[in-house]
Order: structure tokens, then C-alpha cells, then sequence
């Protein structure tokens, strides 16, 4: 049974976010309200944190609700940024076309798992295999698919506790695009999107937000779980074990700062001008296959003009690698700078929001 | 002045035996052929312009499905039954509206096909939604499926014996000249406006010139022959006198002998009695057998593609991917299309020259040796692959083209006797889309479990199978008044069981 509801956790928040229009006090100040992923939030409390010191009138404030809710309030306009790990469908930008898709930085997701015993052992696996793990075809972790990955592991045979998020996700588009690109049946059956009809999975549960994810894998021996790239010190400090993933070449590779860069290289010259690009199962014989840009998702037309030009200037600073995307500000966090030619690109788009 | 080797004296003059008629010089010198007149060329043009917009429009619609099963955010299943939507009505038409032709007459089918295949594209244009896309796409197939008899029948009873091959070939040509065309548009609306909602441009470029054939079609001539089988003698004599005038006039005077006619009713028993299954046979078994091969041919198009353009994109991972596929498969879709016209211009000049069984018979040999060719690309690497694969394509595409594609559309309008002419070919269109329909969806199954290897050399097989049946069921065509086929005169018996030398 999914306990779902048991696991209703709201990840972060921000004490003064308010669902409401734009503050412009009268003495100038903006406040530009942002919600969405958790995945993204630790870099834009971060962000947020430094932007203190670079700008003496805009407040960013913060709710961390996940990707879908980022895109939905974005696109509704009770907040000025939505961030998301994935890029709005065709069907959303059709519904909402004056809405701009800026990637700000790359990340990457993790599959953890919770083996007593041998988590600290680098656990092999390919897109086939985590696909029937989620749709209940492959049950136990000794199975013939999982053991012939890893020869060297002595897997127990104890039933697989499928982990998916329970709420409109980035982390789910990235991980069940992962799936689509690499399992025929996975691409024809639930495909990928931040809302997933996931398969019925005896004992299967669901989890709110990054950190519910990782806490509740950390509480389910036996459990596997997709989390966000940027909770990879929570991943370490719960004992859990990260997996080693099969790429488009064949290859197996653990993320990385190289592995995720050199991944994103690959794709980096086929971003379009609106910059709505999978990093997904990128070519590339050491690329790590779950990686992503980091979007702020936000309405060209700003309701004021101070309000646009707040947004903008952040923005701006946020993808400016002397400013937001240095990378030492990024590594700790584990998020990639934005490659020049792509930074070109979020900056034309910043540029486009204006007022009324 | 007849000419008296266009007639047989045993009969009554028939409608075609007019149409052949060659004017003489005033010293009794005939014409080396007949002259088309306006209304022939007419005819002829209007058919031809159809087969221009079914190929415009279909290939358009290959071009402008990943656009729409993106915008419209189409699962593999609905993406599956709006492929299916258009050939799934081109079957339906070739039965239903294809033998209407029977009994409501030639033009009027003319004239019905291109009003619903219009209506249908001009809702294509700004479709809603997945329903009434895969409405839209089944209506337009069912006017495609119509077309296929009624086009050739319409052309087929209103010009000379002599270039009836010729002319029937041409006016198919004009499809995969459609093809062309369709596939530059859709190139060019895409480079001009690269977004999903770009193929309601490439649609509705195509309603004004639709639109404009669609009214000239009201001023042709209906069938003469479909009207005097009918026994409507006197309105056969009008058309016939409508769609022979010319400059000065010939000939002076039409008079069509108040003969029984041979009539049968439209009933589909008819194609198997023993009168017609040869003809049943002959026009259906040997097209269903190029639609197998035709499927096969395929499974080298993407290596083909990206060797001539460079790969396709990974994944789709953004519009513009999805764009870029779009774009080379429009230039691959440009790059088969060329080769099929080489053959095809092959066929028009010798159709009507060296006959249809020969030409088909010749095809099916070629497709054969093509496909073993292609095969034979398993067994080498890098340029050897590519250049054995290269060789197979070009040689099967040339070879259908002149062979089977162009003559199993030919002979099936050419086979049956006028009254169930229309039935006749709608049924031989249908079958072999039956057969297209059942290996879009068995290939790729019997492709895991058998191989390549061995599913191109049952192909290897089945065209030769296709050779023998045509040669085994050969009604030669070739030169032959159709008014005689299925009468008992002496050109029919002649036309079944024998090869007729042009004259």
C-alpha cells in the first residue's frame, strides 16, 4: 500500500513568503516572491543570502513547493519566479505564451538506495532495469537483471521499496525522461513529465520535496529513490549509497562534477533560443545520464516596472559567473556554471522582461 | 475518315472506338496518332492536378504529424491510430466510393472525391484536437481511396487506346511530383516560422489551388462509355460529341448503335465468377505484393538517410530537435520521391510501348534483385555497406517505379469491363492496402524474430512470387478498346490469355 499521505512533508520554507502580488515599498524596495523546486532551492537560499549584499533594495523570497507548483504560480502570476528542474511542456507555453524558460545553472539527480550492509559499495544500474523496478517488474534486489550488473556485490533478496515523489516534480520529469530515452516499454507506457501516473507497486511509497525523499528512503531499508543533486551531503550524512548509472554509450558512470559538465557539453550547442532542452541521457561516453538545466520560469511582462528591472538584475547576476554562477559558490552545493554559449542565451532572454 | 485498324468489324462501333478515331490527310494519309482535344487535356489535367494534391497533402501530413502528436500531446497509441487514420480510409474509399462510380457515374465520384477531400483539409487546417485529426485525416483518406479508380477510369475512358498508358502513368507521376512539392513547402514553412503550430500554414497553402480544381471539375464531361453500358445512349452521344469537339470537327458525326449492353449490376460477386477472378487476380495479388516489398525496401531508409544527410538527433530533447528530424525527413521523403520519379518518367515512355505485363513482370525481377542486393549489405562494413544498400535502394526504387508500382495502378483500371470497372479497381486498391495495413504491423515483429537477413529474402521471394502471378493471370491491356473488355468480341479474347502487340 503507498503510504502516501504519511509522508506529506512539506520540504522548506521561508518565513514571510506570501502568496500575493509583488511588494514595492514605498521607499522603493522589492520584494520578488519565488517558489518551486527543491532541488533548487538550497542554491537560491544561497543566492538569495548573497544578493543581500550586491542589491540594497530587492529581497528575494522564497517557498520551496516543487517544480510543478513553480511553473503553475509563475505561469498564474502569484509569484515573479518559478524555479523548476524541468522546462514547461509545449502545451503550457501554448497555454501561457508570454512566459520565458532561463536556465540559471545545471544540476543533476541521484538514484539512492538504502541496502543495509553495502551501501558504502558503488550499486550498478541501467535505465531497463530502474524502469521495472517502478513498474513492479523486477521485485527483489537479487534479481538475475540487477546481478548481472554487478557481479561482484552480494545482493540481498529483499523486496524493492520503489520511492517516487508525490507531488508535481522536476526530479520526477528528469528521472522518468531517463526512463523514456532508454526503455521502449517505460516510453510507451507512463512516459515523462513532472506529474507521473506511476505504475501500481505493492509497498511503493510517495515522498514531498527532495528532503522528504531522502528521508524516507532513509527510514525504508530496502528502498530506492530518485533526489536531487544538490542533497547529495544529506544522501552521504543518512549512510545511504549512490548509484553508478549506464549512459548512452553504454557506460557506466558515477556522478560528478566531470561527469555532469562533460554530459552537458555534449548538449550544450543544441539548446534553442528558448532554451527548452533536455541534458537527459546525453551522448558522450563519460556522461552522467541524469542531468538538467535549472530554470527560472517567469512572465516576460512584469505588472511594474520596477518590479521587471528588479528581477532582471537578479537574474542577471545570478548566471554571471563573477557573481551567482562562480563555481565555487556552486561546488559546494554541487550545481554547474552555465557554459558560455548557453549563458549568452539566458542573457537575451533576461533582457526581454519588462514592465507593462 | 475512320481509321479501320482502330475498329472491329465484327461489332458495333463503341465510344472508344471513336475516341481512336485518326483524322486522314485529303489524300488518305491518317495521322501518325489521334489529337487530344481541349476537353481530353482537360480531363486529363484535372486528374492529374488530384493526384498532385494527394501527394502534395499526404506528404505534407508526415511532415506535419510530429508537430501535431507534439501539440497535441498524442500517447503511442493515439499516435499509432493517426497514422493508421488516412490509409485506413483509403481503403474504405477504394470500396465504398470507388465502386459508386458504377452507379452514379465517373464524374460525379470526380466531383464528390475532391468536394470531401477539400472540406476535410480545410478543417486539417485548424484542427481542435486529437479526435477530430484522426476525423479529418480518415476523410481525407477516403477521397484518396476514391480517387484511385475513379481517376484513372476517368482519364482511361476519355482518351485514345494508343496513349491511354502513357497518360494514365503521367497523371500518376503527378503524385510524387505532389510529393515533391509538398515536402519543399513543408521544408520551407518550417525554416520560415520553425514552431509546432507551423503546420496549419503548411495545410492551408494548399486550399486555394484545391479549391479552384475542385469547381473546374463541374465542367467536364461524364464517361460515354459509362453511359451507354448504362443504356443512356443518346446522353453518351452528347458527351462523346462534347469531348471530342475540336477544329475542324472530327469525326463529323457520333451515332452509337442501339445495342443490349452487357451491363451488370454493381455487385462485388461479380469479381470472383468466373468471368472477371482472372482480372481479380491479376489487378489485386501482384499490388498487394509491391506494398510488401515496398515495406521492406524500407527498413534501409534511415541508414540511408543518415548517410546522405547525417544522423537525426538522439532523443528529441526540444522543439527544434523535433524540427530538425522534420526537416531531414522531409529531404529524405525528397530524396525517394526523386528516385521514383526517374522510373516512373521510364514508365510513362514504355508503358505503352513494350505493354503492361512485361514492364510488371520486369519491375517485380528488378525489385527482386534489388532487395537481395540490400541484403547482401549485412555481410560488409563501413563504405561496402553503405554502397551495397545505396545500390539495392536505387535499383528496387527504379525497378518498382517502372514495374509494378506504376502498371498494378494501370492494369487495375484497365482489367475489369466498364460496368464494374469501378468496383473492380476500388477493390484491387483496398486489398493491397489491406496488405500495406498488416505489415505496418507485422514487419517490425516478424523483423525481431526472424532477422533482416531473412525477412528480406522472403521478399526476395514474394516478388518473384509477384512476377509469376502476373505473368501466370497477364490480361495485356496494351493498345486495347477497354468498351471491349468483358463483352465476348474478339479484341477481348484476344485482351485475356495473350499478349497483344501495340500496333
Amino acid at each position: 500500500m503507498i503510504r502516501r499521505h504519511a509522508m506529506r512533508i512539506v520540504a522548506c520554507a521561508v518565513a514571510g513568503a506570501t502568496l500575493t502580488a509583488p511588494v514595492v515599498a514605498a521607499s522603493g524596495a522589492v520584494t520578488i516572491k519565488a517558489t518551486g523546486s527543491t532541488l533548487m532551492y538550497p542554491l537560491l537560499e544561497e543566492w538569495a543570502e548573497h544578493y543581500r549584499n550586491a542589491s540594497s533594495t530587492t529581497r528575494i523570497s522564497l517557498t520551496a513547493t516543487g517544480s510543478g507548483a513553480g511553473i503553475a504560480q509563475a505561469s498564474a502570476g502569484t509569484v515573479q519566479l518559478g524555479a523548476s528542474d524541468a522546462y514547461m511542456t509545449d502545451e503550457q507555453i501554448a497555454a501561457k505564451p508570454g512566459m520565458l524558460n532561463i536556465p540559471l545553472a545545471i544540476s543533476s539527480q541521484l538514484v539512492a538506495y538504502n541496502l543495509p550492509g553495502i551501501n558504502a559499495a558503488p550499486l550498478k544500474l541501467d535505465g531497463p532495469t530502474l524502469a521495472a523496478i517502478y513498474t513492479g517488474t523486477i521485485r527483489s534486489w537479487d534479481d538475475a537483471a540487477i546481478v548481472a550488473m554487478n557481479p561482484g556485490l552480494r545482493l540481498p533478496h529483499a523486496t524493492i521499496v520503489p520511492i517516487h515523489r508525490a507531488e508535481g516534480s522536476g526530479d520526477s520529469f528528469i528521472f522518468s525522461q531517463y526512463l523514456t530515452f532508454s526503455t521502449d516499454s517505460w516510453e510507451g507506457g507512463p512516459s515523462y513529465g513532472t506529474d507521473i501516473a506511476w505504475p501500481t507497486v505493492a509497498g511503493a511509497k510517495g515522498a514531498r520535496g527532495n528532503d522528504g525523499m531522502v528521508k524516507t528512503l532513509a527510514v525504508t531499508p530496502y528502498g530506492i529513490a530518485y533526489v536531487g543533486g544538490s542533497f547529495f551531503g544529506a544522501i552521504a550524512a543518512a549512510h545511504l549509497g549512490t548509484a553508478t548509472l549506464k549512459n548512452q554509450a553504454g557506460n557506466f558512470v558515477a556522478p560528478s562534477a566531470d561527469s555532469v559538465r562533460f554530459a552537458a557539453a555534449q548538449l550544450n550547442a543544441r539548446t534553442p533560443q528558448d532554451e527548452r532542452l533536455s541534458l537527459v541521457f546525453a551522448p558522450g561516453a563519460n556522461s552522467y545520464p541524469l542531468v538538467n538545466y535549472e530554470y527560472a520560469i517567469v512572465a516576460a511582462k512584469q505588472p511594474d516596472a520596477a518590479t521587471a528591472a528588479a528581477l532582471r538584475d537578479f537574474l542577471l547576476w545570478a548566471i554571471d559567473e563573477a557573481h551567482g554562477n562562480d563555481q565555487k559558490t556552486l561546488d559546494p552545493l554541487h550545481f554547474a556554471s552555465l557554459p558560455e554559449y548557453v549563458r549568452a542565451l539566458s542573457d537575451a532572454q533576461i533582457r526581454k522582461i519588462a514592465g507593462p | 475518315m475512320i481509321d479501320g485498324r482502330s475498329t472491329d468489324a465484327s461489332r458495333p462501333r463503341t465510344v472508344q472506338d471513336y475516341i481512336d478515331m485518326r483524322p486522314t490527310w485529303p489524300d488518305g494519309t491518317p495521322l501518325p496518332s489521334t489529337p487530344m482535344t481541349g476537353m481530353q487535356w482537360l480531363i486529363w489535367s484535372l486528374a492529374a492536378a488530384g493526384k498532385f494534391f494527394e501527394g502534395l497533402v499526404v506528404f505534407m501530413t508526415g511532415i506535419a504529424l510530429p508537430l501535431i502528436a507534439r501539440q497535441f500531446q498524442l500517447d503511442a497509441g493515439q499516435g499509432g491510430i493517426v497514422g493508421a487514420a488516412t490509409l485506413f480510409g483509403i481503403l474504405i474509399g477504394a470500396v465504398t466510393l470507388g465502386g459508386l462510380s458504377d452507379v452514379f457515374g465517373r464524374k460525379r465520384m470526380f466531383v464528390v472525391e475532391m468536394i470531401i477531400f477539400m472540406v476535410f483539409l480545410g478543417i486539417l487546417a485548424v484542427v481542435p484536437g486529437y479526435w477530430p485529426l484522426v476525423i479529418c485525416l480518415f476523410c481525407i483518406g477516403v477521397a484518396l481511396g476514391c480517387d484511385y479508380p475513379t481517376a484513372h477510369m476517368i482519364i482511361s475512358e476519355s482518351t485514345p487506346s494508343a496513349k491511354r498508358g502513357q497518360l494514365v502513368i503521367a497523371a500518376f507521376a503527378f503524385q510524387a511530383v505532389g510529393a515533391l512539392v509538398g515536402t519543399g513547402v513543408g521544408w520551407l514553412v518550417l525554416q520560415a516560422d520553425p514552431a509546432l503550430d507551423a503546420w496549419h500554414w503548411m495545410f492551408a497553402t494548399a486550399l486555394l489551388p484545391g479549391l479552384i480544381v475542385t469547381v473546374w471539375r463541374f465542367s467536364i464531361t461524364e464517361s460515354a462509355s459509362w453511359l451507354f453500358v448504362r443504356g443512356e445512349h443518346e446522353r453518351a452521344e452528347a458527351m462523346a460529341k462534347r469531348l471530342l469537339r475540336r477544329t475542324p470537327q472530327f469525326p463529323k458525326e457520333i451515332k452509337l448503335e442501339r445495342v443490349d449492353t452487357h451491363a451488370e449490376k454493381m455487385n462485388y460477386g461479380a469479381l470472383f465468377n468466373q468471368q472477371n477472378q482472372r482480372a481479380t487476380i491479376l489487378a489485386s495479388v501482384p499490388w498487394f505484393l509491391q506494398d510488401l516489398s515496398t515495406y521492406g525496401i524500407g527498413i534501409f531508409t534511415p541508414t540511408l538517410l543518415a548517410a546522405a544527410f547525417g544522423g537525426a538527433p538522439d532523443h528529441i530533447r526540444s522543439t527544434a530537435d523535433l524540427i530538425t528530424k522534420d526537416i531531414l525527413a522531409a529531404k529524405g521523403s525528397a530524396l525517394i520521391t526523386s528516385m521514383l520519379l526517374v522510373g516512373i518518367t521510364f514508365a510513362v515512355i514504355l508503358a505503352d510501348r513494350l505493354g503492361r505485363i512485361k514492364l510488371q513482370v520486369f519491375g517485380f525481377v528488378g525489385c527482386a534483385l534489388g532487395l537481395l542486393i540490400a541484403s547482401c549489405s549485412v555481410y560488409a562494413d563501413g563504405f561496402g555497406k553503405i554502397f551495397l544498400i545505396f545500390a539495392g535502394v536505387m535499383l528496387f526504387n527504379f525497378m518498382t517505379d517502372l514495374g509494378p508500382n506504376a502498371q498494378t495502378y494501370l492494369l487495375a483500371g484497365e482489367v475489369f469491363p466498364v460496368a464494374i470497372r469501378g468496383s473492380g479497381a476500388g477493390f484491387a486498391a483496398a486489398f493491397a492496402k489491406v496488405g500495406a495495413v498488416l505489415t505496418a504491423f507485422m514487419f517490425p515483429v516478424l523483423l525481431k524474430g526472424i532477422g533482416q537477413q531473412a525477412l528480406l529474402l522472403i521478399l526476395v521471394a514474394t516478388s518473384l512470387i509477384g512476377a509469376w502471378v502476373t505473368w501466370a493471370y497477364r490480361i495485356e491491356t496494351t493498345g486495347v478498346n477497354l468498351d471491349t473488355i468483358g463483352t465476348g468480341s474478339r479484341a477481348d479474347e484476344l485482351a485475356v490469355g495473350a499478349i497483344v502487340v501495340a500496333s
